[in-house]
């Protein structure tokens, strides 16, 4: 009697390079004594085996329910062979042609790690370039696909024969793990001066950085995805320095602590903020600060009740952490407006006025990878910046966007600020990190890179170009740079139809839009917007904001005054000058005043607009919060946080204008009684918190007025997490269905995703929109 | 209308419409003069209309800006201007003596400049077809020089050198139509610029370029020059005069004066070993007093004009499309 054998081959596609798979893979095999082979491919790993039925089924459970622990399976297809007679189990060279959209982000150093970097008895006692199969840079120094050490940065060290023993053999860590080194034989550190004179090296070289952030000196560290500026946060007169060179006053900066004991000394995460601060993306997570912190100086998060903090990310940070008994100002190692540096003679050259000290090492960064920012809402987990530890971002689009209408291979260059591009290629539309605001040259010139440069690992050529409407954003001037065929697509719907994308969900539903401006039709910025998708996927505004001026167009942005003053003038008209007592109005000088009536009453350069984000401005300067503001959405958060402690369900008068088409939420009412409020000395936390809770009644009437069971929430806007929970809890206890961004940020880092859908759906109508 | 014009649609325009139907090699070269060659002679040949409201302003009127205008279009070919002509057209109810005024400046500035005007036509529209008075004015100039001044000299490492301050007439035109009341009155710069540029011609400097910053303002004159020339200009914001009230207008207007009118501004592009030769005889000039090297001209092939500010970021400036929508979210 022969024993029965089959023989299986599966192919597996999802993020399953980098993540330690084909090492699980030959474990999980020679236990079940299963012979054959395993192999990256291109686009995932196939697995070719032979054994008893048993151990076959064994082997394909395991794959399904334990996989490793950073690994995501997008697909497994499982096809019969006949059988062969394999003598072993084998990891092949990679091989394939076809290229993935599934690249592993990069991963924090994993405890295991941690332990050996700690371990005098190790022989990576406090080696900066510590990692293994589950953890290490991934993304920020992959050269070209498949993974393998010899298309990544690390391909300049070769293994000495210690680590090659390891990266052989089946039992250790370290099998197949491409970014393996040791000091014998990989990167090494080195502490520059500003001017880039050598100090020190490895761990005196860490040591010495350790003491002069003690001192107060700032240091540029080579991190992940790129450079980063640290500061001691306790000394007040290291964060002036920080903030004078920076240009960036009052924009609260987030801190890297050493570990959850020292988060607890300075904020109240909750356990799911602790879960997200301890996972492997190793993100900023924003959590409320403890009320009664003295760790920290005044400087950090001037006026915030909340704060962005993360855990160290890579060896190098847990050593210069370990024994600093203050955490550290973190912030992005560029100047203003352009790109973070990721070459060291760039950072030498550009941070060289910033940086008293230089920690850098040689293995390079590959691409710019920033730091991520997470927040919680509705105790879910909820991206506001997609970078280091997420991206790129990989999400399967649903069925009717693609898999019925083949589309052809799509760029959406996404919006001015905060900006990330996607593509798309067959089912999946795949995400780049965040790219930052392209105002500047520089900027503008990163973003065209890293487009150049995904395009390039992923060997993908785009047919069809998406960008938002507005022709000015540097994104829409390069989508016609391209000349190739260009779809236009409005900012908002893109917003709607990013987060529809997301959570695969398909129409009927209701879109509630809101944020600081996108173009619109008629030349007027939309912002406040509501919008239903019947079950043929058109869209109709229904509903949205009375409009107003946008004082002088995009400074009417930086300074929320002039939100006010327009909101007021537009139901008061000439006679709001003579409310002196009302802070918007006294914020302004009599010059000032004097060229801003006939500008009023004559429309100069104020385009009209139906911002929510500028009525949060309105109202923050009412309460004189914020009259001038030094950076994006500041008006807005100190608003938010104004009433962190004063809970209240009073709002305001909710009023409708019916127009012909389109329902106009009216300000006017809401405003008015808010006039009363602070005429009749009601406390300001109390009036914001009414204001907040009026936007809720707000949107939950128009919801019941659209009939509609299902509402996805996506634009800036909805970062407000008061806004946000108190609306999902609002129309969830009235059994409708919310749906918020979470994988993709709700700020205009979601737009790309919105455009490819956007572009594909008119491309299958071949109705393009400004095409060429 | 400070912003206004000299955009993305008045270029289509031009481009889809003019170029096409009239086609030849004098237009084609796209400057705001034309040269010809006549016998042995090089003729600078230009013609401009002026709509201007408010019709008086601070600083001058509609004539002496009629008459400057196509002054400073012959100068900036490289010519000595010779002859103009005066076409107007006047909508019925124009107060005469108005209009004896605007005559009076367009004379004073010829006279001044030392050329004649030698040929005119007079139209006389209904009332409500017309903003009370437009000009035309055409100009006809000599070259002396054998020297081509054209975007297609610049040179890596040239530099940009204006005369002045920039944006004074833009905000003094807006100030006097939108009835801004301003702490110090603004006057427009409009000015007759052939004397000085004379001056700079006669000098020898080996001037590769010239341009009067009219519509459209400083940025969309040197944007026209990269892309003719096929060169990035950088510009340095430092180096740039603004008046404080017309920082302080722009500014509360959400205005950006690098694309704000002047009428007695000019760039020249030139050898940056010739800039202080050039300074020198500018600073000299009562309409160069304040004049400075502003930025200059990279090498490469990639049509641009950048600007970097004060911390060294560098910003584009591009044509302006239209009305200026913010691109913040
Ligand atoms: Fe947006
Ligand atoms: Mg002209
Ligand atoms: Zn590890
Ligand atoms: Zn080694």
């Amino acid at each position: 009697m022969s024993i029965q054998i089959n023989r299986k081959k599966l192919q597996v596609t999802g993020i399953i390079q980098g993540v330690g798979f084909r090492p699980f893979i030959y474990r999980q095999a020679s236990q079940l004594a299963l012979k054959g082979w395993a192999s990256n491919t291109g686009d995932g790993v196939t697995v070719d085996i032979e054994g008893s039925p048993s151990a076959l089924e064994a082997f394909i459970e395991t794959l399904q329910k334990k996989p490793p622990i950073n690994s995501k399976i997008e697909s497994l297809t499982i096809t019969n062979l006949p059988v062969c007679g394999y003598q072993q189990f084998e990891l092949r060279n990679s091989a394939g042609q076809q290229h993935s959209m599934f690249i592993s982000p990069d991963i924090a150093t994993c405890p295991a790690c941690i332990d050996e970097l700690l371990d005098p008895s190790n022989r990576r006692y406090q080696y900066a370039f510590t990692s293994c199969s589950q953890c290490g840079p991934r993304y920020s120094i992959i050269n070209a696909l498949p993974y393998d050490r010899e298309r990544t940065a690390m391909h300049t060290f070769p293994l000495c024969q210690a680590c090659q023993h390891e990266y052989e053999n089946p039992s250790d860590r370290r099998f197949h793990a491409q970014t393996i080194a040791c000091p014998d034989c990989g990167p090494t550190v080195e502490l520059l001066t500003h001017q880039g004179k050598y100090l020190a090296d490895n761990i005196t070289a860490i040591k010495q950085a350790s003491a002069a952030l003690t001192k107060g000196k700032i240091i540029a560290l080579k991190g992940i995805g790129g450079f980063q500026l640290l500061a001691n946060a306790s000394l007040q007169a290291s964060i002036e320095q920080l903030r004078l060179h920076k240009s960036r006053p009052e924009k609260p900066f987030a801190l890297m602590c050493r570990d959850i004991a020292q988060v607890d000394t300075i904020a109240t995460p909750s356990a799911l903020e602790k879960k997200l601060l301890l996972s492997a993306a190793a993100p900023i997570v924003l959590m409320d600060k403890l009320i009664a912190c003295s760790t920290l100086a005044e400087g950090v998060a001037p006026d915030n009740t909340r704060i962005g903090i993360m855990l160290p990310c890579s060896p190098l940070h847990h050593l210069l952490l370990r024994y600093l008994p203050f955490p550290l100002v973190t912030t992005s190692g560029n100047l203003c407006n352009e790109p973070i540096c990721i070459d060291n003679q760039q950072a030498l050259d550009r941070l060289a006025n910033i940086a008293d000290l230089f920690l850098i090492h040689n293995r390079p960064i590959l691409r710019p990878v920033d730091d991520s920012v997470v927040q919680t809402i509705h105790n879910e987990a909820t991206l506001l910046r997609a970078a280091r530890g997420y991206a790129p971002i990989t999400i399967k689009l649903a069925d009717n966007q693609s898999a019925q209408h083949p589309q052809r291979p799509t760029l959406a260059v996404g919006g001015h600020l905060k900006n990330t591009f996607a593509i798309s290629n067959g089912d999946y539309a795949m995400i780049s990190q965040h790219n930052g605001d392209l105002e500047s040259l520089e900027s503008i010139t990163g973003f065209k890179h890293n487009i150049a440069d995904l395009s390039q690992l992923l060997e993908y050529h785009p047919e069809l170009i998406a960008h938002d409407q507005h022709p000015e954003y540097a994104s829409s001037h390069y989508a016609k740079s391209l000349h190739l065929p260009t779809v236009s697509v409005q900012h908002h719907h893109a917003h709607l139809l990013s987060c529809m994308a997301e959570h695969a969900i398909k129409p009927p539903l209701l879109g509630i839009v809101c944020d600081g401006n996108g173009l619109g039709d008629n030349d007027t910025l939309w912002g406040g917007e509501f919008f239903t998708l019947d079950p043929s996927s058109s869209i109709s505004r229904i509903a949205s904001l009375r409009t107003f001026s946008l004082l002088g167009g995009a400074i009417a942005i930086k300074e929320p005054r002039r939100s006010a003053l327009a909101i007021l003038w537009e139901y008061m008209g000439d006679r709001v000058f003579e409310h002196t007592s009302l802070a918007p109005i006294s914020a302004f000088t009599e010059e000032e005043k004097a060229l801003l009536q006939p500008m009023l009453n004559r429309r100069i350069n104020s385009p009209r607009s139906s911002s929510l984000g500028r009525l949060f401005d309105c109202v923050a300067s009412l309460l004189d919060l914020c009259q001038v503001s030094s950076y994006e959405g500041q008006a807005a958060q100190r608003l938010e946080q104004c009433f962190a402690a004063t809970a209240s369900d009073d709002y305001y008068r909710v009023l409708w204008q019916q127009n012909k088409e389109l329902t106009r939420f009216d300000w006017q009412p809401l405003l008015s009684d808010i006039i009363d409020d602070l005429n009749n000395a009601v406390p300001k936390p109390l009036i914001a918190c009414k204001f907040h809770n009026t936007l809720v009644e707000m949107m939950v009437d128009m919801t019941h007025k659209s009939g509609q069971k299902r509402v996805i929430l996506s634009g800036g806007s909805f970062q407000n997490r008061y806004l946000s929970e108190t609306l999902i809890r609002r129309l969830s206890a009235l059994d409708i269905k919310v749906y918020w961004q979470q994988k993709l940020p709700c700020n205009d880092g979601g737009l790309a995703l919105g455009q490819l859908l956007a572009a594909s759906n008119r491309g299958t109508h071949n109705v393009l929109g400004n095409s060429r | 209308m400070a912003h206004g014009g000299g955009g993305q649609l008045t270029q289509s325009l031009i481009d889809k419409l003019m170029l096409a139907e009239f086609d030849n090699p004098a237009l084609n070269e796209k400057n705001d003069s034309a040269v010809l060659a006549i016998n042995s002679e090089r003729l600078s040949f230009t013609t401009d209309s002026y709509v201007v409201n408010p019709l008086f302003f601070p600083g001058g009127d509609i004539g002496k800006l009629a008459v400057c205008g196509t002054l400073n279009d012959l100068a900036m070919s490289g010519a000595r201007p010779l002859f103009l002509s005066c076409g107007l057209i006047i909508e019925e109810g124009f107060a005469i003596d108005s209009l004896q005024k605007i005559i009076h400046s367009m004379s004073h500035q010829a006279k001044a400049a030392g050329v004649n005007i030698v040929t005119g036509d007079t139209k006389v529209v209904e009332k409500g077809k017309g903003d009370g008075l437009y000009i035309n004015t055409s100009g006809i100039g000599v070259l002396d020089t054998a020297m081509s001044l054209s975007p297609s000299m610049l040179q890596h490492d040239d530099v940009v050198i204006i005369n002045g301050d920039i944006g004074r007439h833009g905000i003094a035109i807006m100030a006097q139509r939108e009835g801004f009341k301003l702490e110090q009155t603004l006057e427009s710069d409009c000015a007759d610029l052939s004397g000085l540029v004379k001056l700079l011609l006669d000098s020898g400097i080996d001037i590769h370029c010239m341009r009067d910053l009219t519509r459209g303002g400083l940025a969309t004159a040197l944007i026209e020059i990269s892309t003719a020339a096929n060169k990035q200009i950088m510009l340095d914001e430092t180096a740039i005069a603004i008046a404080d009230p017309v920082r302080s207008v722009c500014e509360v207007l959400g205005l950006d004066p690098y694309y704000v009118a002047n009428e007695g501004r000019f760039i020249s592009i030139l050898p940056s070993a010739q800039a202080a030769q050039a300074l020198a005889i500018m600073h000299a000039h009562p309409l160069g007093k304040q004049a400075a090297v502003i930025g200059n001209v990279h090498k490469g092939s990639q049509a641009m004009v950048t600007i970097k500010n004060r911390i060294g970021t560098t910003r584009i400036l591009q044509l302006l499309s239209g009305s200026q929508l913010p691109r913040i979210c």
